[in-house]
Protein backbone atom coordinates (compact mmCIF):
# COMPACT_ATOMS: atom_id res chain seq x y z
CA UNK A 1 0.00 0.00 0.00
CA UNK A 2 1.39 3.40 -0.90
CA UNK A 3 2.36 5.78 1.86
CA UNK A 4 0.81 8.65 -0.06
CA UNK A 5 -1.97 10.08 2.05
CA UNK A 6 -5.20 11.15 0.38
CA UNK A 7 -5.50 14.91 0.79
CA UNK A 8 -9.31 14.79 1.15
CA UNK A 9 -8.82 13.12 4.53
CA UNK A 10 -7.11 14.18 7.72
CA UNK A 11 -5.48 11.59 9.99
CA UNK A 12 -5.94 12.06 13.75
CA UNK A 13 -3.27 10.33 15.82
CA UNK A 14 -2.71 10.04 19.55
CA UNK A 15 0.19 8.18 21.12
CA UNK A 16 0.55 6.21 24.33
CA UNK A 17 4.20 5.86 25.20
CA UNK A 18 5.69 3.73 27.95
CA UNK A 19 9.17 4.59 29.20
CA UNK A 20 11.13 2.35 31.58
CA UNK A 21 12.71 4.42 34.32
CA UNK A 22 16.39 3.90 35.08
CA UNK A 23 16.12 3.45 38.84
CA UNK A 24 18.37 1.05 40.75
CA UNK A 25 15.51 -0.87 42.35
CA UNK A 26 11.96 -1.72 41.30
CA UNK A 27 8.87 0.45 41.74
CA UNK A 28 7.45 -1.07 44.92
CA UNK A 29 10.25 -3.32 46.25
CA UNK A 30 14.03 -3.42 46.61
CA UNK A 31 14.74 -5.96 43.86
CA UNK A 32 17.28 -4.86 41.28
CA UNK A 33 15.46 -3.27 38.34
CA UNK A 34 17.86 -4.05 35.47
CA UNK A 35 16.85 -7.33 33.85
CA UNK A 36 18.66 -7.31 30.52
CA UNK A 37 20.85 -10.43 30.22
CA UNK A 38 19.90 -11.76 33.68
CA UNK A 39 19.06 -15.31 34.72
CA UNK A 40 15.25 -15.77 34.75
CA UNK A 41 13.56 -15.11 38.10
CA UNK A 42 16.77 -13.88 39.74
CA UNK A 43 15.48 -10.38 40.66
CA UNK A 44 12.32 -11.37 42.46
CA UNK A 45 10.87 -11.05 45.97
CA UNK A 46 7.52 -11.60 47.68
CA UNK A 47 6.30 -8.11 46.69
CA UNK A 48 6.92 -8.36 42.93
CA UNK A 49 5.68 -11.98 43.05
CA UNK A 50 2.40 -10.71 44.46
CA UNK A 51 2.54 -13.03 47.50
CA UNK A 52 -0.42 -12.65 49.85
CA UNK A 53 0.37 -10.38 52.77
CA UNK A 54 3.22 -8.53 51.05
CA UNK A 55 2.91 -4.76 50.75
CA UNK A 56 4.20 -2.28 48.16
CA UNK A 57 6.54 0.57 49.19
CA UNK A 58 6.94 3.48 46.76
CA UNK A 59 10.39 4.09 45.27
CA UNK A 60 10.92 7.83 45.82
CA UNK A 61 13.34 8.10 42.89
CA UNK A 62 10.71 6.85 40.41
CA UNK A 63 8.39 9.66 41.55
CA UNK A 64 11.26 12.16 41.22
CA UNK A 65 11.97 10.98 37.63
CA UNK A 66 8.30 11.18 36.64
CA UNK A 67 7.87 14.68 38.06
CA UNK A 68 11.15 15.66 36.37
CA UNK A 69 9.79 14.48 33.02
CA UNK A 70 6.61 16.45 33.72
CA UNK A 71 8.55 19.63 34.46
CA UNK A 72 10.68 19.20 31.32
CA UNK A 73 7.50 18.75 29.23
CA UNK A 74 5.70 21.78 30.70
CA UNK A 75 3.11 19.73 32.61
CA UNK A 76 1.13 20.85 35.61
CA UNK A 77 2.27 19.02 38.71
CA UNK A 78 -0.79 18.70 40.95
CA UNK A 79 -0.34 19.03 44.70
CA UNK A 80 -2.01 15.65 45.27
CA UNK A 81 -1.68 12.35 43.46
CA UNK A 82 -2.57 8.73 44.16
CA UNK A 83 -2.12 5.21 42.88
CA UNK A 84 -5.02 3.04 41.73
CA UNK A 85 -5.61 -0.61 40.98
CA UNK A 86 -6.22 -1.58 37.39
CA UNK A 87 -7.79 -5.02 37.39
CA UNK A 88 -7.32 -7.55 34.62
CA UNK A 89 -6.36 -11.21 34.69
CA UNK A 90 -3.32 -12.11 32.63
CA UNK A 91 -0.39 -14.38 33.52
CA UNK A 92 2.18 -11.55 33.21
CA UNK A 93 0.46 -9.74 36.07
CA UNK A 94 1.24 -11.42 39.35
CA UNK A 95 -1.43 -9.91 41.56
CA UNK A 96 -4.28 -9.96 39.06
CA UNK A 97 -4.06 -6.17 39.01
CA UNK A 98 -1.52 -3.54 38.09
CA UNK A 99 -0.74 -0.62 40.39
CA UNK A 100 -1.21 2.38 38.12
CA UNK A 101 -2.69 5.86 38.32
CA UNK A 102 -6.22 6.64 37.16
CA UNK A 103 -7.66 10.07 37.88
CA UNK A 104 -4.85 11.71 39.88
CA UNK A 105 -1.60 11.22 37.94
CA UNK A 106 1.68 12.98 38.79
CA UNK A 107 1.63 15.16 35.67
CA UNK A 108 -1.23 16.75 33.74
CA UNK A 109 -1.33 18.43 30.31
CA UNK A 110 2.06 19.55 28.96
CA UNK A 111 3.66 20.00 25.52
CA UNK A 112 6.52 18.66 23.43
CA UNK A 113 7.82 20.54 20.39
CA UNK A 114 8.15 18.44 17.26
CA UNK A 115 9.29 18.98 13.70
CA UNK A 116 6.34 18.93 11.28
CA UNK A 117 6.40 17.57 7.73
CA UNK A 118 7.12 21.01 6.23
CA UNK A 119 10.11 21.50 8.54
CA UNK A 120 8.48 23.93 10.96
CA UNK A 121 8.21 23.37 14.72
CA UNK A 122 4.90 22.68 16.44
CA UNK A 123 3.81 21.81 19.98
CA UNK A 124 2.06 18.47 20.54
CA UNK A 125 -0.29 18.68 23.54
CA UNK A 126 -0.02 16.04 26.22
CA UNK A 127 -2.92 14.61 28.17
CA UNK A 128 -0.97 13.32 31.15
CA UNK A 129 2.04 11.37 32.46
CA UNK A 130 1.56 8.72 35.11
CA UNK A 131 3.58 6.09 36.89
CA UNK A 132 2.86 2.37 37.06
CA UNK A 133 4.55 -1.02 37.32
CA UNK A 134 5.82 -3.10 34.43
CA UNK A 135 4.62 -6.68 33.84
CA UNK A 136 6.50 -9.98 33.81
CA UNK A 137 8.07 -11.26 30.60
CA UNK A 138 6.38 -14.12 28.74
CA UNK A 139 8.18 -16.42 26.33
CA UNK A 140 6.18 -18.69 24.06
CA UNK A 141 7.33 -22.20 23.22
CA UNK A 142 5.83 -25.47 22.11
CA UNK A 143 6.64 -29.16 22.52
CA UNK A 144 4.85 -32.48 22.09
CA UNK A 145 2.16 -31.31 24.55
CA UNK A 146 1.42 -28.29 22.39
CA UNK A 147 2.14 -24.62 22.90
CA UNK A 148 2.93 -23.21 26.33
CA UNK A 149 4.39 -20.11 27.93
CA UNK A 150 7.31 -19.40 30.23
CA UNK A 151 7.25 -16.70 32.85
CA UNK A 152 10.22 -14.58 33.98
CA UNK A 153 9.38 -12.14 36.79
CA UNK A 154 12.57 -10.04 36.63
CA UNK A 155 10.78 -7.23 34.80
CA UNK A 156 7.63 -7.49 36.94
CA UNK A 157 7.22 -4.43 39.15
CA UNK A 158 9.79 -2.23 37.39
CA UNK A 159 8.84 1.45 37.26
CA UNK A 160 7.13 2.37 34.02
CA UNK A 161 6.15 5.91 33.09
CA UNK A 162 3.22 6.26 30.70
CA UNK A 163 2.76 9.37 28.64
CA UNK A 164 -0.47 9.99 26.71
CA UNK A 165 -0.76 12.67 24.04
CA UNK A 166 -3.91 14.46 22.95
CA UNK A 167 -5.01 13.31 19.49
CA UNK A 168 -3.25 16.15 17.73
CA UNK A 169 -0.57 14.39 15.72
CA UNK A 170 -1.33 14.54 12.01
CA UNK A 171 1.07 12.18 10.23
CA UNK A 172 3.38 9.20 10.65
CA UNK A 173 6.40 11.47 10.29
CA UNK A 174 5.10 13.73 13.07
CA UNK A 175 4.63 10.68 15.31
CA UNK A 176 8.22 9.61 14.62
CA UNK A 177 9.47 13.13 15.35
CA UNK A 178 7.52 13.12 18.62
CA UNK A 179 9.12 9.85 19.71
CA UNK A 180 12.61 11.01 18.77
CA UNK A 181 12.22 14.25 20.73
CA UNK A 182 10.81 12.30 23.66
CA UNK A 183 13.75 9.89 23.59
CA UNK A 184 16.12 12.85 23.43
CA UNK A 185 14.44 14.40 26.48
CA UNK A 186 14.55 11.12 28.45
CA UNK A 187 18.25 10.76 27.70
CA UNK A 188 19.06 14.37 28.59
CA UNK A 189 17.23 13.94 31.90
CA UNK A 190 18.99 10.57 32.28
CA UNK A 191 15.77 8.99 33.51
CA UNK A 192 15.80 6.22 30.86
CA UNK A 193 17.99 4.90 28.05
CA UNK A 194 14.75 4.94 26.02
CA UNK A 195 15.97 2.35 23.52
CA UNK A 196 12.98 1.12 21.47
CA UNK A 197 14.67 -2.09 20.33
CA UNK A 198 15.28 -3.01 23.98
CA UNK A 199 11.68 -2.22 24.97
CA UNK A 200 12.72 0.72 27.15
CA UNK A 201 10.48 2.95 25.06
CA UNK A 202 7.26 1.37 23.78
CA UNK A 203 4.59 3.03 21.73
CA UNK A 204 0.94 2.34 20.88
CA UNK A 205 -0.95 4.59 18.48
CA UNK A 206 -4.64 5.48 18.29
CA UNK A 207 -5.49 6.34 14.72
CA UNK A 208 -8.61 7.59 12.99
CA UNK A 209 -9.25 9.54 9.82
CA UNK A 210 -11.93 12.09 8.97
CA UNK A 211 -12.82 14.12 5.90
CA UNK A 212 -10.97 17.45 5.80
CA UNK A 213 -12.92 20.21 7.49
CA UNK A 214 -15.02 17.87 9.63
CA UNK A 215 -14.53 18.33 13.37
CA UNK A 216 -16.15 15.09 14.51
CA UNK A 217 -13.64 12.28 15.09
CA UNK A 218 -13.75 9.04 13.11
CA UNK A 219 -13.74 5.57 14.71
CA UNK A 220 -10.32 4.95 16.19
CA UNK A 221 -8.15 1.89 15.86
CA UNK A 222 -5.37 1.06 18.29
CA UNK A 223 -2.07 -0.13 16.79
CA UNK A 224 0.37 -2.16 18.86
CA UNK A 225 3.66 -3.96 18.39
CA UNK A 226 5.79 -1.22 16.85
CA UNK A 227 9.37 -1.81 17.98
CA UNK A 228 11.38 0.84 16.16
CA UNK A 229 10.97 4.39 14.87
CA UNK A 230 10.84 2.96 11.37
CA UNK A 231 8.04 0.51 12.21
CA UNK A 232 6.03 3.26 13.94
CA UNK A 233 6.17 5.27 10.76
CA UNK A 234 5.37 2.29 8.51
CA UNK A 235 2.51 1.07 10.72
CA UNK A 236 0.82 4.46 10.94
CA UNK A 237 1.16 5.12 7.21
CA UNK A 238 -0.30 1.70 6.45
CA UNK A 239 -3.20 2.16 8.87
CA UNK A 240 -4.12 5.61 7.54
CA UNK A 241 -4.22 4.29 3.96
CA UNK A 242 -6.22 1.24 5.05
CA UNK A 243 -8.85 3.35 6.80
CA UNK A 244 -9.16 5.83 3.93
CA UNK A 245 -9.62 3.12 1.33
CA UNK A 246 -12.23 1.38 3.50
CA UNK A 247 -14.20 4.61 3.84
CA UNK A 248 -13.93 5.28 0.12
CA UNK A 249 -15.30 1.79 -0.56
CA UNK A 250 -18.25 2.57 1.68
CA UNK A 251 -17.04 0.22 4.42
CA UNK A 252 -17.20 0.84 8.13
CA UNK A 253 -14.13 1.24 10.38
CA UNK A 254 -14.34 -1.22 13.26
CA UNK A 255 -13.05 -0.07 16.64
CA UNK A 256 -10.40 -2.68 17.41
CA UNK A 257 -6.79 -3.34 18.28
CA UNK A 258 -4.49 -4.20 15.40
CA UNK A 259 -0.94 -5.52 15.56
CA UNK A 260 1.82 -4.36 13.23
CA UNK A 261 3.63 -7.13 11.35
CA UNK A 262 7.12 -5.88 10.56
CA UNK A 263 7.88 -8.40 7.80
CA UNK A 264 4.82 -7.49 5.69
CA UNK A 265 4.43 -3.86 6.76
CA UNK A 266 0.72 -4.48 7.47
CA UNK A 267 -1.52 -4.21 10.51
CA UNK A 268 -3.76 -7.16 11.30
CA UNK A 269 -6.74 -7.43 13.59
CA UNK A 270 -6.01 -8.91 17.01
CA UNK A 271 -8.89 -10.85 18.49
CA UNK A 272 -10.45 -8.41 20.93
CA UNK A 273 -10.38 -9.48 24.56
CA UNK A 274 -13.86 -10.40 25.64
CA UNK A 275 -15.60 -7.85 27.82
CA UNK A 276 -13.31 -5.21 26.27
CA UNK A 277 -11.64 -2.97 28.81
CA UNK A 278 -13.43 -3.11 32.10
CA UNK A 279 -10.55 -2.43 34.46
CA UNK A 280 -12.64 -1.52 37.52
CA UNK A 281 -10.10 1.03 38.77
CA UNK A 282 -10.24 1.91 42.43
CA UNK A 283 -7.85 3.72 44.80
CA UNK A 284 -4.97 1.42 45.82
CA UNK A 285 -5.78 0.44 49.42
CA UNK A 286 -2.15 -0.56 50.13
CA UNK A 287 -0.80 2.93 49.38
CA UNK A 288 -1.94 6.20 50.92
CA UNK A 289 -2.38 9.19 48.59
CA UNK A 290 0.63 11.46 48.08
CA UNK A 291 1.03 15.15 48.74
CA UNK A 292 3.57 16.83 46.43
CA UNK A 293 4.71 19.95 48.24
CA UNK A 294 6.30 22.97 46.56
CA UNK A 295 9.60 22.18 48.29
CA UNK A 296 9.53 18.74 46.65
CA UNK A 297 8.80 20.13 43.20
CA UNK A 298 11.51 22.80 43.67
CA UNK A 299 14.01 20.14 44.66
CA UNK A 300 13.19 18.06 41.56
CA UNK A 301 13.57 21.19 39.42
CA UNK A 302 16.98 21.87 40.96
CA UNK A 303 18.11 18.34 40.04
CA UNK A 304 17.28 18.82 36.35
CA UNK A 305 20.23 18.97 33.97
CA UNK A 306 20.47 21.35 31.02
CA UNK A 307 17.75 20.55 28.45
CA UNK A 308 18.33 20.19 24.69
CA UNK A 309 16.92 23.59 23.77
CA UNK A 310 18.96 25.61 26.21
CA UNK A 311 22.11 23.70 25.27
CA UNK A 312 21.36 24.44 21.62
CA UNK A 313 21.02 28.16 22.34
CA UNK A 314 24.19 28.16 24.39
CA UNK A 315 26.12 26.50 21.56
CA UNK A 316 25.09 29.19 19.07
CA UNK A 317 25.74 32.02 21.56
CA UNK A 318 28.93 30.87 23.26
CA UNK A 319 30.65 29.00 20.46
CA UNK A 320 29.22 30.90 17.47
CA UNK A 321 27.97 27.69 15.86
CA UNK A 322 25.37 27.90 13.10
CA UNK A 323 21.88 26.70 14.13
CA UNK A 324 22.32 23.61 11.94
CA UNK A 325 25.64 22.77 13.57
CA UNK A 326 24.18 23.31 17.05
CA UNK A 327 21.10 21.15 16.29
CA UNK A 328 23.27 18.33 14.95
CA UNK A 329 25.59 18.39 17.95
CA UNK A 330 22.88 18.67 20.63
CA UNK A 331 20.70 15.97 19.05
CA UNK A 332 22.44 13.54 21.37
CA UNK A 333 23.40 14.47 24.91
CA UNK A 334 26.47 12.24 24.79
CA UNK A 335 27.69 13.81 21.55
CA UNK A 336 27.24 17.38 22.78
CA UNK A 337 28.95 16.52 26.07
CA UNK A 338 31.90 14.93 24.24
CA UNK A 339 32.14 18.09 22.11
CA UNK A 340 32.31 20.28 25.21
CA UNK A 341 34.95 18.02 26.76
CA UNK A 342 37.05 18.53 23.63
CA UNK A 343 36.62 22.31 23.98
CA UNK A 344 37.64 22.23 27.64
CA UNK A 345 40.76 20.20 26.83
CA UNK A 346 42.35 23.21 25.11
CA UNK A 347 40.54 26.52 25.04
CA UNK A 348 42.87 27.95 22.39
CA UNK A 349 41.36 25.70 19.70
CA UNK A 350 38.52 27.27 17.71
CA UNK A 351 35.15 25.78 18.86
CA UNK A 352 33.82 26.07 15.31
CA UNK A 353 36.70 24.01 13.91
CA UNK A 354 36.16 21.32 16.55
CA UNK A 355 32.43 21.38 15.72
CA UNK A 356 33.16 20.82 12.02
CA UNK A 357 35.32 17.79 12.83
CA UNK A 358 32.71 16.36 15.24
CA UNK A 359 29.88 16.74 12.72
CA UNK A 360 31.93 15.58 9.73
CA UNK A 361 34.78 13.13 10.05
CA UNK A 362 34.27 12.07 13.67
CA UNK A 363 30.54 11.35 13.12
CA UNK A 364 31.40 9.35 10.00
CA UNK A 365 33.62 6.99 11.98
CA UNK A 366 31.14 6.68 14.89
CA UNK A 367 28.19 5.98 12.56
CA UNK A 368 30.03 2.97 11.19
CA UNK A 369 29.43 1.32 14.57
CA UNK A 370 25.64 1.74 14.39
CA UNK A 371 22.93 4.38 14.60
CA UNK A 372 23.07 4.80 18.36
CA UNK A 373 26.87 4.69 18.73
CA UNK A 374 28.72 7.45 20.57
CA UNK A 375 32.36 8.52 20.84
CA UNK A 376 32.58 6.71 24.16
CA UNK A 377 32.04 3.44 22.26
CA UNK A 378 35.33 4.01 20.41
CA UNK A 379 39.01 4.12 21.38
CA UNK A 380 39.17 7.89 20.74
CA UNK A 381 38.78 10.50 23.49
CA UNK A 382 37.47 14.09 23.15
CA UNK A 383 40.90 15.32 24.31
CA UNK A 384 42.62 13.52 21.43
CA UNK A 385 40.24 15.10 18.94
CA UNK A 386 41.02 18.52 20.36
CA UNK A 387 44.75 17.86 19.90
CA UNK A 388 44.24 16.66 16.34
CA UNK A 389 42.24 19.76 15.39
CA UNK A 390 44.96 21.89 16.96
CA UNK A 391 47.60 20.22 14.78
CA UNK A 392 45.53 21.14 11.72
CA UNK A 393 44.87 24.63 13.00
CA UNK A 394 48.58 25.24 13.58
CA UNK A 395 49.24 23.88 10.08
CA UNK A 396 51.41 21.15 11.51
CA UNK A 397 49.44 18.83 9.24
CA UNK A 398 47.07 19.42 6.34
CA UNK A 399 43.34 18.78 6.47
CA UNK A 400 43.78 15.64 4.40
CA UNK A 401 46.52 14.37 6.66
CA UNK A 402 44.26 15.14 9.63
CA UNK A 403 41.58 12.87 8.16
CA UNK A 404 44.12 10.11 7.71
CA UNK A 405 45.39 10.48 11.28
CA UNK A 406 41.80 10.39 12.59
CA UNK A 407 41.10 7.14 10.71
CA UNK A 408 44.17 5.61 12.34
CA UNK A 409 43.09 6.93 15.75
CA UNK A 410 39.71 5.19 15.39
CA UNK A 411 41.39 2.04 14.11
CA UNK A 412 44.09 1.70 16.72
CA UNK A 413 43.53 4.23 19.49
CA UNK A 414 46.98 5.79 19.12
CA UNK A 415 47.86 9.40 19.94
CA UNK A 416 47.52 11.93 17.08
CA UNK A 417 51.10 13.25 17.54
CA UNK A 418 52.58 9.74 17.35
CA UNK A 419 50.60 8.98 14.22
CA UNK A 420 51.73 12.18 12.49
CA UNK A 421 55.31 11.13 13.17
CA UNK A 422 55.04 7.46 12.24
CA UNK A 423 52.99 8.16 9.11
CA UNK A 424 55.37 10.97 8.10
CA UNK A 425 52.50 13.42 7.70
CA UNK A 426 54.02 16.54 9.18
CA UNK A 427 53.20 19.40 6.84
CA UNK A 428 56.18 20.37 4.74
CA UNK A 429 55.94 23.38 2.48
CA UNK A 430 59.66 23.78 2.12
CA UNK A 431 60.07 25.34 -1.35
CA UNK A 432 63.11 23.26 -2.27
CA UNK A 433 61.45 19.95 -1.38
CA UNK A 434 58.26 20.91 -3.22
CA UNK A 435 60.14 22.13 -6.28
CA UNK A 436 62.05 18.93 -6.68
CA UNK A 437 58.86 16.90 -6.24
CA UNK A 438 57.04 18.98 -8.84
CA UNK A 439 59.94 18.79 -11.29
CA UNK A 440 59.86 15.04 -11.03
CA UNK A 441 56.11 14.93 -11.64
CA UNK A 442 56.48 17.24 -14.65
CA UNK A 443 59.28 15.13 -16.08
CA UNK A 444 57.11 12.01 -15.84
CA UNK A 445 54.00 13.61 -17.36
CA UNK A 446 54.90 15.47 -20.53
CA UNK A 447 51.46 14.74 -22.01
CA UNK A 448 49.62 16.51 -19.20
CA UNK A 449 51.87 19.55 -19.66
CA UNK A 450 51.12 19.56 -23.36
CA UNK A 451 47.38 19.24 -22.64
CA UNK A 452 47.53 22.18 -20.25
CA UNK A 453 49.48 24.33 -22.65
CA UNK A 454 46.99 23.33 -25.35
CA UNK A 455 44.21 24.90 -23.22
CA UNK A 456 43.00 21.91 -21.18
CA UNK A 457 42.75 23.55 -17.75
CA UNK A 458 41.82 20.29 -15.98
CA UNK A 459 45.28 18.87 -16.65
CA UNK A 460 46.57 21.03 -13.82
CA UNK A 461 44.35 19.17 -11.40
CA UNK A 462 45.92 15.89 -12.45
CA UNK A 463 49.44 17.26 -11.96
CA UNK A 464 48.44 18.70 -8.58
CA UNK A 465 47.11 15.32 -7.50
CA UNK A 466 50.32 13.59 -8.58
CA UNK A 467 52.40 16.07 -6.56
CA UNK A 468 50.21 15.71 -3.50
CA UNK A 469 50.60 11.95 -3.73
CA UNK A 470 54.36 12.25 -4.16
CA UNK A 471 54.53 14.41 -1.00
CA UNK A 472 52.12 12.06 0.84
CA UNK A 473 49.63 14.87 1.44
CA UNK A 474 52.02 16.78 3.67
CA UNK A 475 52.03 19.85 1.45
CA UNK A 476 49.48 22.64 1.38
CA UNK A 477 47.52 22.25 -1.86
CA UNK A 478 47.33 25.99 -2.49
CA UNK A 479 51.08 26.42 -2.22
CA UNK A 480 51.69 23.43 -4.50
CA UNK A 481 49.25 24.78 -7.06
CA UNK A 482 50.95 28.17 -7.19
CA UNK A 483 54.40 26.65 -7.47
CA UNK A 484 53.19 24.24 -10.13
CA UNK A 485 51.77 27.04 -12.28
CA UNK A 486 54.97 29.06 -11.94
CA UNK A 487 57.10 26.12 -13.03
CA UNK A 488 54.92 25.19 -16.03
CA UNK A 489 54.54 28.73 -17.26
CA UNK A 490 58.27 29.34 -17.18
CA UNK B 1 -31.09 -3.33 43.84
CA UNK B 2 -31.62 -5.77 40.99
CA UNK B 3 -28.49 -7.40 39.55
CA UNK B 4 -29.19 -8.88 36.13
CA UNK B 5 -28.00 -12.26 34.98
CA UNK B 6 -25.94 -10.49 32.31
CA UNK B 7 -24.14 -8.57 35.09
CA UNK B 8 -23.28 -11.85 36.79
CA UNK B 9 -21.99 -13.44 33.59
CA UNK B 10 -19.95 -10.30 32.77
CA UNK B 11 -18.28 -10.24 36.20
CA UNK B 12 -17.62 -13.97 35.99
CA UNK B 13 -15.91 -13.52 32.64
CA UNK B 14 -13.75 -10.69 34.00
CA UNK B 15 -12.69 -12.98 36.87
CA UNK B 16 -12.19 -15.92 34.46
CA UNK B 17 -14.72 -17.98 36.45
CA UNK B 18 -16.94 -20.45 34.61
CA UNK B 19 -20.53 -20.64 35.89
CA UNK B 20 -23.31 -23.09 35.15
CA UNK B 21 -26.71 -21.61 34.40
CA UNK B 22 -28.09 -22.57 37.81
CA UNK B 23 -25.04 -21.07 39.56
CA UNK B 24 -25.53 -17.84 37.66
CA UNK B 25 -29.18 -17.73 38.69
CA UNK B 26 -28.33 -18.35 42.33
CA UNK B 27 -25.58 -15.69 42.29
CA UNK B 28 -27.95 -13.25 40.67
CA UNK B 29 -30.30 -13.62 43.64
CA UNK B 30 -27.48 -13.53 46.23
CA UNK B 31 -25.79 -10.48 44.72
CA UNK B 32 -29.10 -8.64 44.42
CA UNK B 33 -29.62 -9.16 48.16
CA UNK B 34 -26.08 -8.05 49.01
CA UNK B 35 -26.26 -4.93 46.85
CA UNK B 36 -29.69 -4.20 48.30
CA UNK B 37 -28.20 -4.38 51.76
CA UNK B 38 -25.47 -1.87 50.92
CA UNK B 39 -27.98 0.42 49.27
CA UNK B 40 -29.11 1.47 52.70
CA UNK B 41 -25.82 3.45 52.85
CA UNK B 42 -27.32 5.82 50.29
CA UNK B 43 -29.62 7.11 53.00
CA UNK B 44 -26.66 8.74 54.81
CA UNK B 45 -26.29 12.44 54.00
CA UNK B 46 -22.69 12.88 52.75
CA UNK B 47 -23.10 16.33 51.22
CA UNK B 48 -20.66 17.82 53.76
CA UNK B 49 -18.10 15.00 53.65
CA UNK B 50 -14.99 15.03 51.44
CA UNK B 51 -14.42 11.93 49.29
CA UNK B 52 -12.28 9.38 51.13
CA UNK B 53 -9.33 8.10 49.09
CA UNK B 54 -7.83 5.87 51.72
CA UNK B 55 -9.28 4.18 54.74
CA UNK B 56 -6.49 5.17 57.13
CA UNK B 57 -6.60 8.86 56.29
CA UNK B 58 -2.81 8.73 56.06
CA UNK B 59 -0.89 10.67 53.43
CA UNK B 60 2.66 10.42 52.10
CA UNK B 61 4.08 13.94 52.16
CA UNK B 62 6.85 14.49 49.65
CA UNK B 63 9.04 17.45 50.60
CA UNK B 64 12.74 18.14 50.13
CA UNK B 65 14.49 14.84 50.85
CA UNK B 66 16.20 16.19 53.99
CA UNK B 67 12.89 17.55 55.31
CA UNK B 68 10.84 14.46 54.69
CA UNK B 69 9.75 12.39 57.61
CA UNK B 70 10.18 8.70 57.04
CA UNK B 71 7.05 6.94 55.94
CA UNK B 72 6.48 3.22 55.86
CA UNK B 73 5.15 3.49 52.30
CA UNK B 74 8.11 5.44 50.88
CA UNK B 75 11.68 4.31 50.39
CA UNK B 76 15.01 5.36 48.94
CA UNK B 77 16.11 3.76 45.68
CA UNK B 78 18.27 0.99 47.12
CA UNK B 79 18.70 -2.60 46.02
CA UNK B 80 17.84 -5.36 48.50
CA UNK B 81 18.78 -8.98 47.96
CA UNK B 82 16.10 -11.00 46.18
CA UNK B 83 14.77 -14.45 46.95
CA UNK B 84 16.89 -17.29 45.62
CA UNK B 85 15.60 -18.65 42.29
CA UNK B 86 14.77 -21.89 44.15
CA UNK B 87 12.53 -20.02 46.57
CA UNK B 88 10.88 -18.14 43.70
CA UNK B 89 10.01 -21.40 41.94
CA UNK B 90 8.97 -23.25 45.10
CA UNK B 91 5.22 -22.84 44.52
CA UNK B 92 5.34 -23.20 40.76
CA UNK B 93 3.50 -26.36 39.64
CA UNK B 94 5.91 -26.69 36.71
CA UNK B 95 9.22 -25.07 35.78
CA UNK B 96 11.60 -25.13 32.82
CA UNK B 97 15.12 -23.63 32.53
CA UNK B 98 14.49 -21.42 35.56
CA UNK B 99 11.17 -20.14 34.20
CA UNK B 100 7.70 -20.86 35.51
CA UNK B 101 5.94 -22.98 32.92
CA UNK B 102 2.28 -22.15 32.33
CA UNK B 103 -0.44 -22.92 29.83
CA UNK B 104 0.01 -21.24 26.44
CA UNK B 105 -1.38 -17.72 26.35
CA UNK B 106 -0.66 -17.10 22.68
CA UNK B 107 -3.21 -18.37 20.15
Amino acid sequence: MSSEIDTDFEPVIGLEVHIQLKTQSKMFCGCERAYFDTEPNSHVCVVCMGMPGSLPVINRQAVVYTVMAGLALNCNIPSEAKFDRKNYPYPDLMKGYQISQFDQPFCEAGTLTIQTDDGTQRDVQLERIHLEEDTARLIHRSDSEGSYSLLDLNRAGSPLMELVTKPNIRSAAEAASFLKRLRQMARYLDISDANMEKGQLRCDANISVRPKGVSELGTKVEIKNMNSFRSVQKAIDYEISRQISRIKNGERIIQETRGFIDSTGETISQRSKEGASDYRYFPEPDLPPLSLTDTFIDEVRSLMPELPNSRLNRFTDEYQLTPTEAITLTDSKARSSAYEKALQADETVDPREIAKWFIGEVAKHINELGVDAELSDTKVTPQQISRLVKLVELKEITNNAGREVLSEMFAGGREPEDLVKSLGLKQNNDAEVLESAIKEVLANNPKAIADYRGGKESAIGFLLGQTMRATKGTADANIVRELLLTLINN
Amino acid sequence: MEISKEDVIHVAELARVQLTDSEATKLQQDLSLIFGHFESLNEVDTSNVNPTLHASGAQIVLARHDLEESHQNLRQDEIRSPLSPNQVLLNAPRTEDGFIRIKGVLD
